[in-house]
């Protein structure tokens, strides 16, 4: 698992030796008179990951650190299959971390791709929009609608210095009624997603353009056992939080793009969801 | 010998670090003996690239030193001016402060027509953080030909904050023991609004800009 990332760093880096200019931009829209959307539910992978800092493998590339008196072929190779061992071995230890916890999940009963496509349902049509959940694969909406996708490239929990927090990183999209068009397209992250996704390094100075989601503190646990040996609600909570900071990030993106109708007169479940502070909400004095 | 030459070259080291420039702190007073009324289209930064380029952004650092235009309130407030690209078609333009160490400028964004009359101001609710700066994002309109960054008086005495909760209130982590390390650990959730910081604009292209 662990080589997946790994190789697709060395495509990246491939990347940079070519000089033409990958054209991506990131794209926002104004438009009104939006009603609704159909969100494609598609959009969470199978199971959570608990992705720790790899190995820095700089130094092992080094034939000079690497016993020949072992392998005199293995130094020749320049270190690589020394590099290749260990990886696999870092691999296997971040599989049987992501299975602890996503048995632990299974046994909490945790159902990420309901929270999350509950949280974006509710932020939407608490913004008068009105929402149809639809599989990726459905043809027309009934009515004229434009599509909203969000995917989550990653979610779970992350190590910052010793502690762990929750992370997310999505992609959001919003394409036309008729699939067409991409009016909309734009990132969100939460926490520290690892880098070999495309968006989740802020890069230098001002950074990219990935949104950054604001987290709490509240959230960082201890360690990585105390995820699923510690207290269960306060691991639930927290990847709880993730997913929801990124429905609501999303809702936000929409929400500042296309003025939502008035908010049908109904629910205090809706009001509530209103009343929870925007994600991009100017912050007042401190 | 050796033995000098390895504590020099730990001195030289220690050194270093006592003479790094600390980062710069937040600025909430801001005068200037001349300012004009709109701001000046002369010395505007160019994002016309020469080359082919997915992406080209400019930016420099607004401090005292910068020109000073009254905004609409009437307030003395510093000023850049950015030109959007005459060659290609920008997909986006992305314009904001940097979150600094210690500080962040307290960025109003406004683009403006070719005569420097202003064709929109963004509101304070279409800033996000991205990457490490507080910006907006659009599409420019046809009218649209530069960008002005100022700084927002009414912003100034606040904070952008990097967490959902109050950093006043914020629990502090195991490793900050000292009344020292949680006010620093607080002090680190939010960036006070400064009159002087770096700011950017950056031009998203979706396809090649002709030469």
């Amino acid at each position: 698992m662990r080589l997946a990332p790994v190789l697709l760093a060395g495509f990246v880096l491939a990347g940079c030796a070519s000089s033409d200019p990958v054209y991506d931009p990131v794209i926002p829209f104004e438009a009104q008179g939006v009603t609704g959307f159909r969100l494609h539910n598609d959009g969470l992978p199978e199971s959570a990951s608990a992705f720790d800092t790899p190995i820095d493998y700089s130094s092992i590339q080094n034939p000079a650190l690497y016993n020949p008196a072992v392998s005199a072929g293995a130094a020749a190779a320049g270190g690589a299959i020394a590099v290749l061992l260990i990886a696999a071995v870092d691999a296997s230890i971040d599989d049987a971390r992501n299975k602890k916890i996503n048995e632990f999940l299974k046994a909490q009963k945790f159902d990420a791709r309901k929270v999350f496509y509950d949280a974006l349902s509710a932020e939407l049509t608490s913004s008068g929009y009105a929402v149809e959940l639809t599989e990726a694969s459905a043809g027309a909406p009934n009515a004229p609608a434009l599509t909203l996708d969000v995917d989550l490239l990653y979610y779970g929990y992350t190590i910052i210095s010793a502690e762990w927090t929750p992370a997310a990183l999505a992609t959001v999209k919003v394409m036309s009624a008729d699939g067409k068009q991409t009016l909309l397209k734009d990132s969100l992250r939460l926490g520290s997603p690892p880098a070999y996704i495309p968006g989740a390094m802020l890069g230098y100075g001002p950074g990219g353009s990935t949104i950054v989601l604001p987290y709490d503190p509240a959230h960082l646990i201890a360690n990585e056992d105390a995820i699923t040996q510690g207290d269960p609600k306060a691991s639930i909570a927290s990847l709880r939080f993730a997913l929801e900071s990124v429905a609501r990030g999303a809702a936000d993106l929409v929400r500042g793009a296309a003025p939502p109708p008035a908010p049908p007169p109904v629910a205090p479940a809706a009001v509530a969801a209103v009343d929870a502070p925007a994600v991009d909400a100017p912050v007042a004095a401190q | 010998m050796k033995h000098i030459a390895a504590l020099a070259g730990s001195l030289l080291l220690i050194s270093a670090c006592e003479t790094a420039t600390p980062p710069a702190p937040a600025v909430t007073t801001f005068t200037s003996a001349i300012c004009t009324a709109a701001p000046s289209l002369a010395g505007a930064a160019s994002l016309t690239s020469e080359e082919p380029t997915s992406e080209i952004q400019h930016s420099l650092e607004i401090g005292a030193e910068s020109p000073c235009m009254r905004d609409s309130s009437g307030a003395s407030t510093p000023y850049a001016v950015f030109a959007l690209p005459t060659t290609g078609k920008p997909a986006s333009v992305m314009a904001g402060g940097v979150i600094e160490t210690l500080r962040l400028f307290a960025v109003s964004v406004s683009t403006l027509g070719a005569d420097g009359k202003v064709v929109r101001t963004f509101k304070d609710g279409d800033f996000r953080q991205r990457g490490h700066s507080l910006a907006v994002l659009f599409t420019p309109r046809a009218e649209e030909k530069y960008v002005v960054i100022a700084a927002a008086p009414s912003r100034i005495g606040g904070a952008h904050s990097l967490v959902t909760i109050d950093p006043a209130t914020a629990k502090a982590p195991a490793y900050a023991k000292t009344p020292e390390d949680i006010a620093a650990f607080r002090t680190s959730l939010a960036r006070p609004y400064s009159y002087a910081g770096q700011v950017f604009t950056r031009v998203y292209f979706a396809d090649p800009a002709p030469k």
